[in-house]
């Protein structure tokens, strides 16, 4: 089915400096409890032969995948996808709490709302983008990081900021057939890209080869 | 990943009544047995309505459960789908049985009702093929989802015909059954843990060591039963407890090697 | 009100009910005089107040949504030229701290025993009028001597409001636990050489990176990490230039966002930077890279020393010319010659050489001693000493001198931990100045007024900058702050040296300190060697703290607590580069009060009893209007700020705060003004139509720093001091260097050292992390679940040398204690580096022994502050950055620390209502 639009966010891994700022900001914004998040930026842990070593934060949140595994195995409809808007979101009022969605999501960057029982996740603050205002978390990011925008307009900041990137500095998480839109800009000059041996070790710091041996 | 037991229970019970039915008409297939009787009958329904019932525990708001009618070609709907068709034809079936109905109309009707449910035990296991779990992504999962519960199946059926004190040569067959779905199921497990093997090694390890233990049980238990069906009914007792054990140890271990291609909020599932 | 005995326990158990109740106390107590009306009180709309975070030093500009009285969102102003609609995790949890349930709402007192935890609430009236009580009488029986002051960087501070009280009160000590430790050793010493300004990225006076087309080629940051501080803003900025191609060298022994995208990363061993300044000076000389036509006119190194006393001559010591000309040797004519400011083109001056002088005396230039003094810090000796690779160091070097002179250095806290923090701050301004990265484009050092002084700290001590100020401290009052004569750097703050306190107070000797007003957040989490700090803080007559949120230095050593306004219940101002900025309180909670008004009541109680000095701080005539009175009311400390901002700023002399609040944030110059008036501003014409040259004694900057000769023998950097030569210094010497020296840590990792002991075979460092200032937001839960427990980064290889695994907890422990973290294996660190930042835990607060909260997980514990580890000769530093710890495997967790996300639901925000805060009920 032909969308409207393609929105994501655009992440610059050059400018991410690791401030956990978007974190809160999403927070804040959105109400989301303690222990839940609809974003999260993970480090990956510096790997290399020391000090020659290479590190970036990697800001996760749902990457609006094109073929969205979660509203696929969604038995409601509940997570959806807009058809003016192109977001995959969440229809709480119709979640019945089976998390089959989170268990489909590749990146498990979906969350669940211990209070309501249900599935949350980014809804690209909405609410706000409807109104014409940017996410809370590229609003507020310290490192104009963050890009939101349709890729299809090519007048998006999240197209621009792809666009001015050189081609072998845009990357993807790995794409099991869901094809995430959600991109990420990491130059050589700043680190090398890992995505295909990501072990989460903790909340904060994910490890990749080289990074404790 | 955390085990959902909810869903192993409702795998393991509902396959149980779909593969005890489905034995049991092949049985009589084969001739060596009438047409499953109101009690088999009645079991098989229970069975597959209990475990239907154990999958909605899983849900935080059963009340919202109509709105999968808003999205029917979802993995849940179509298992629940097939549940409710299998249930409706064993209640035909069973109608059937009670008015004496033709034996053509009965067989037509129990083929169907059987058919349906033993797609349903694979249908399970489809559900699971993520591409986001690569270890799942296998279509060992829904194979050994669908023998384990012929495996359990079958066993119920043993214990079934020789507590209805049936026929020897009906008790025969269901060891026989018993230990060709058994060992079938314990091939396509291996398959699946063979392909999971790092995973299983490091988080499920006991689980898949349970599985072959309480197959090789099963098989056992069926095998004797097939060369000596007096004591079909001691043996079919343990043949269901050590091939439900199997079917739980699958259903286990799978959700222990269920790791996702990433995980970033590390959100547990229950 | 009836006068319950409560535990704060079961005060804070009250919940929402006591605070609905507590708002309306006010009504319930006699001295009510007004109540202000709330900002947006009885409106459902909502409100966006403009006002400036002040959840770190860095002042980002933040819009308030408040509605109905409360504050319900805070985002980054894009309108701020710094922070550009930037807004940091720790700004954004302003809405937690605000809204804290952990928050101190009324002024308490201790009943029961010192530490004991257990509280009444009484008014303002009382707590003002019993504290007063004290400090009389001490004054009466001992005189000002009596009373310590401090403050510190974190919580909101009015950071020059207790030495302004002891300013009034007539003496005293005042100390900060930043000050020699932070900033001072920078902020002082680099103006002092370069006549300029500091470095401080984070602290403000680096402004040139926010210029709309800065020009910064190479940006040095040692010690400095722009992605943790100062975020918004500093973050920001740095982020932007560098992916726009400016080149950066990063000096730091963690592996920090901005070192992570460096050219160069040299991961220095903590402790050693001088070492590396020393090489990269020599490096510089040998190689002849200096700015010829910079250090040859506008620095002292071409001038001729005495190489009896160390000080560069004066063309009248040896009958050349007059006192204010300084002596060089002209190659021209081969003979001294006095140097007439600013220069005599006809004279050729010798940079380097020793030469006979007409007294037939031998001197070398400045330039020939400081040569010879680098002679031996090759890059092979650095890299030795420092954990380094010379090849790199080099690079790192070559980096920098390739964006020179439009490049610069900015120095970081981390040297200022350290006993070689007056060097540091040395060598630093000396590598600019020899680079001629002096108010060039693109330099970091740059001649604007920025928010340093005086324009940040609009509350000022009196006389701070008029000496005859008959309200400035007496001179020999302010002689006998302790530690004062030894670390005479101490005087450009008013500060007085933390362990000299400590003794004083331990030994009565040279006089005991009774009283101790605190204003900060916790003490005993950030002062080295915490555990002295307490003991000798538990043995003085009073102790009043003043804070936001109940942390161990109330709960443990507090007689009386009074609760101080967050930044978003204050008013202030603030600029930010060429446009004045404002800060509005959105709200005013409980009976929270401007810190400000705090000192104002203590001076109006002492005034009632007689106290000659406070009574004059109210008298207009005597106070002046530059300082201001000291105020009755919130509303006369309000207008207070409007005037000074308008008249400093503005050029106007009527505003009050309606006058500013009306148009603030505005611009008060055009950018391109504010941009073009640092670049050559020496060269500008003074009213004698010489050029106005450097704010120093010769005009120049001074590298070769004779001044700091002077400061150890006066106590001021032109001699015209009155102090006893510092004497009881290390390295033994009546004066401070005019150069910068190496110092090995005290304790030190290298074998061989006299510092060294097998049994602590790892060298600790601190430093900065992003969602944390100082002592704050440890109880913040969004902060908190990010970061809720101190993480310890040991490199791979010393992880698996002391069979540690990641999340192992960890005992750390040093000579002077033990300490828990938890284990983060990572090649953030080098090895034998072992990396914790200050941590204390509010939760344990209200357990049986309220001291676990500062002893569990503090590295302070481990730090140095006690005379057996010498202090930095001019500040008096005490070392956090570099001592020697071991590290090994703890079986646990401490009991009761809380680490899961909700754990930390007590501490969500508690509906609170805007009451108008203490102001409403109390008014001296």
């Amino acid at each position: 089915m032909p969308f409207m639009a393609r929105n994501c966010i655009v992440v610059n891994l050059d400018r991410c400096i690791g401030c956990w700022s978007c974190e809160v900001a999403c927070k804040l914004e959105n109400n989301v409890a303690l222990g839940e998040r609809w974003n999260k930026v993970v480090q990956v842990e510096p790997f290399g032969e020391f000090p020659h070593v290479s590190t970036y934060w990697l800001p996760t949140m749902c990457q609006q995948c094109e073929e969205s595994p979660c509203t696929h195995v969604c038995p409601t409809g509940a997570s959806y996808r807009d058809e003016q808007t192109g977001m995959v979101l969440v229809d709480k009022e119709k979640c019945i709490g089976c998390k089959y969605c989170m268990m489909a999501c590749p990146y498990g960057v979906r969350s669940w709302n211990e209070e309501q029982q249900v599935v949350e996740k980014c809804t690209l603050c909405n609410h706000l983008t409807a109104a014409g205002e940017l996410p809370a978390c590229v609003k507020n990011c310290c490192g104009t990081a963050r890009y939101y925008g349709d890729l299809d307009d090519p007048e998006s900041d999240a197209s621009k900021a792809l666009a001015e990137a050189a081609p072998e500095a845009v990357h993807h998480l790995p794409d099991v057939g869901n094809h995430p839109l959600t991109a990420y800009i990491l130059s050589p000059r700043f680190g090398e890209w890992r995505v295909d041996d990501l072990t989460q070790t903790t909340s904060k710091y994910v490890t990749t080869e080289g990074s404790v041996e | 990943m955390e085990i959902q037991w909810s869903l192993v229970l409702f795998t393991v019970v509902s396959g149980a009544g779909a593969w005890m039915f489905a034995s049991s008409i092949i049985e009589a297939l084969a001739k060596k047995d009438e047409l499953p009787n109101k009690v088999e009958t009645i079991v098989a329904f229970v069975l597959l309505a209990v475990g239907g019932c154990l999958s909605v525990t899983h849900l935080k708001h059963v009340d919202r459960i109509f709105e999968a009618l808003n999205h029917p070609t979802s993995g849940i709907f179509v298992e629940a789908a097939m549940i409710g068709v299998s249930c409706a034809l064993l209640a035909v079936y069973f109608i059937l049985l009670v008015r004496k109905s033709s034996k053509g109309a009965l067989m037509g009707v129990g083929i169907a009702a059987a058919v349906v449910a033993v797609v349903f035990t694979f249908a399970c296991g489809a559900s699971y093929m993520m591409d986001a779990r690569a270890v799942w992504c296998t279509p060992a999962l829904p194979a050994a989802y669908g023998l384990t519960a012929a495996g359990l199946g079958a066993a119920v059926n043993l214990l079934v015909k020789a507590a209805l004190k049936r026929d020897a040569e009906s008790v025969k067959l269901a060891g026989l059954l018993t230990v060709v779905a058994v060992v079938l199921g314990a091939v396509v497990s291996a398959v699946f843990f063979i392909g999971a093997a790092d995973a299983v090694a490091a988080l499920a390890g006991p689980w898949a060591v349970a599985l072959f233990v309480g197959a090789v049980v099963a098989v056992v238990c069926g095998a004797v039963a097939w060369k000596a069906p007096a004591n079909g009914l001691v043996l079919g007792v343990v043949a269901t407890i050590a091939a439900c054990a199997a079917a739980v140890a699958l259903r286990v271990a799978m959700w222990l090697v269920g790791t996702p291609l990433l995980d970033f909020f590390l959100m547990p599932l229950d | 009100m009836a006068q319950t005995k409560i535990s704060r326990r079961g005060f804070v158990k009250l919940g929402m009910f006591a605070s609905a109740a507590a708002a309306m106390a006010g009504a319930a107590t006699s001295n009510l005089i007004e109540v202000q009306p709330a900002l947006a009180d009885e409106s459902s709309e909502t409100q966006k107040i403009r006002t400036i975070c002040r959840a770190c030093l860095n002042n980002c500009g933040i819009v308030a949504h408040v509605r109905d009285g409360r504050v319900v969102k805070l985002e980054g102003d894009p309108d701020d030229p710094m922070n550009k609609g930037a807004a940091c995790a720790k700004g954004l949890a302003g809405i937690q701290a605000l809204y804290n349930p952990n928050r101190i709402k009324y002024p308490m007192k201790r009943v029961g025993e010192r530490g004991s935890n257990q509280w009444e609430r009484i008014s303002w009236e009382q707590a003002i009028n019993e504290i007063a009580d004290v400090l009389w009488e001490w004054y009466q029986k001992e005189g000002p001597k009596s009373l310590v002051t401090s403050t510190g960087g974190g919580g909101n501070p009015q950071f020059f409001s207790p030495a302004r009280f002891l300013s009034v009160w007539g003496g005293g000590n005042f100390f900060e636990p930043g000050c020699a430790q932070c900033y001072l050793p920078r902020n002082h010493m680099e103006a002092a050489i370069n006549g300029t300004a500091d470095t401080s990225l984070a602290d403000g006076p680096v402004t040139e990176v926010y210029l709309p087309d800065c020009q910064t080629k190479t940006y040095v940051m040692w010690g400095v990490g722009p992605s943790t501080h100062g975020i918004g803003s500093t973050g920001r900025v740095v982020t932007e230039l560098r992916n726009n191609g400016m080149k950066t060298v990063v000096i730091d022994p963690r592996l920090t966002p901005d070192a992570a995208r460096a050219d160069v990363w040299l991961a220095i061993r903590p402790g050693t930077d001088v070492a590396l300044m020393l090489a990269w000076m020599r490096y510089i000389i040998e190689n002849d890279l200096w700015n010829k036509e910079f250090v040859t006119k506008w620095s002292n190194l071409p001038f001729l020393v005495n190489e009896e006393t160390r000080i560069t001559y004066r063309a009248d010591e040896l009958g050349l010319g007059s006192h204010d000309e300084y002596v060089v040797w002209d190659e021209n004519t081969n003979s001294a010659k006095a140097m007439p400011y600013p220069f005599d083109e006809t004279i050729s001056p010798a940079m380097f050489g020793s030469y006979t002088l007409p007294n037939g005396a031998t001197a070398r230039t400045a330039f020939q001693i400081m040569k010879e003094h680098v002679d031996e810090w090759t890059l092979e000796k650095a890299a030795e000493v420092c954990w380094l690779d010379a090849g790199e160091i080099e690079e790192a070097i070559k980096i920098y001198v390739e964006g020179c002179p439009n490049a610069g250095i900015s120095l970081g806290v981390a040297t200022d931990q350290a006993r070689n923090s007056a060097q540091a701050a040395q060598g630093d301004a000396v590598l600019d100045i020899l680079m001629g990265c002096v108010r060039t484009p693109g330099a970091i050092v740059q001649n604007r007024p920025c928010y340093v002084e005086p324009c940040n700290y609009v509350v000022q001590p009196f006389g701070l900058h008029h000496p005859d100020h008959p309200l400035k401290m007496p001179e020999a009052e302010a002689n006998a702050r302790l530690g004062y004569t030894e670390h005479k750097g101490l005087g450009h703050w008013l500060a007085s040296h933390i362990p000299t306190v400590l003794k004083a107070i331990e030994t009565g000797e040279p006089y005991r300190p009774r009283i101790w007003i605190e204003r900060s957040g916790n003490k005993l989490a950030m002062i080295g060697n915490a555990s002295r700090f307490y003991e000798a803080m538990m043995t003085t007559e009073l102790n009043v703290h003043m804070y936001m949120h109940w942390t161990t230095t109330s709960v443990c050593l507090a007689d009386y607590v009074l609760p101080t306004a967050e930044w978003l219940e204050t008013n202030y101002a603030q600029d930010r580069l060429n446009t004045y900025a404002i800060r509005r309180a959105c709200t005013q909670l409980y009976e929270a009060v401007d810190e400000c008004m705090h000192w104002s009541w203590l001076a109006a109680a002492l005034a009632e009893r007689g106290h000659q000095r406070a009574i004059d701080s109210f008298n207009p005539d005597i106070a002046g209007k530059f300082y201001g009175t000291y105020w009755r009311t919130y509303e006369e400390y309000m207008d207070y700020v409007g005037y000074f901002v308008g008249s400093f700023y503005y050029g106007t002399e009527d505003w009050d705060w309606a006058t500013f609040d009306a148009q603030a944030p505005s611009e008060y110059e055009t950018i391109e003004q504010y941009a073009q008036k640092s670049y050559d501003s020496h060269l500008e014409l003074g009213e004698d139509g010489k050029p106005v040259g450097f704010n120093t004694t010769s005009k120049r900057t001074e590298p070769y720093f004779d001044g700091n000769i002077l400061l150890g023998l006066t106590g001021a950097v032109d001699g015209s001091g009155s102090m006893e030569p510092a004497t009881a210094v290390f390295p033994a010497s009546d004066n401070y260097n005019p150069l910068p020296y190496y110092l090995e840590p005290f304790e030190s990792p290298v074998e061989g050292d006299p510092g060294y002991d097998a049994n602590y075979p790892y060298a600790l460092t601190q430093g900065r992390l992003p969602m944390f200032h100082h002592g704050t937001l440890r109880n913040t839960p969004w902060t908190r679940e990010l970061f809720p427990y101190p993480e310890t980064w040991i490199n791979p290889v010393t992880a698996a040398e002391i069979g540690v695994e990641d999340g192992d907890w960890l005992w750390l422990e040093s000579k002077r204690g033990k300490t828990q973290g938890r284990c983060r294996i990572t090649k953030s660190v080098a090895p034998k580096v072992i990396y914790q930042e200050r941590f204390w835990n509010p939760e344990l607060l209200d357990s049986d022994d309220p001291n676990r909260a500062w002893q569990v997980m503090n590295i302070n514990v481990l730090t140095q502050n006690n005379d057996e580890c010498p202090f930095n000769d001019v500040y008096g530093t005490y070392t956090l950055r570099g001592i020697q710890i071991n590290v090994t495997k703890a079986d646990s967790a401490p009991e009761g620390i809380w680490m899961d996300p909700k754990d930390f639901t007590p501490w969500l925000p508690e509906p609170s209502e805007n009451t108008g805060g203490g102001n409403a009920v109390y008014g001296a």
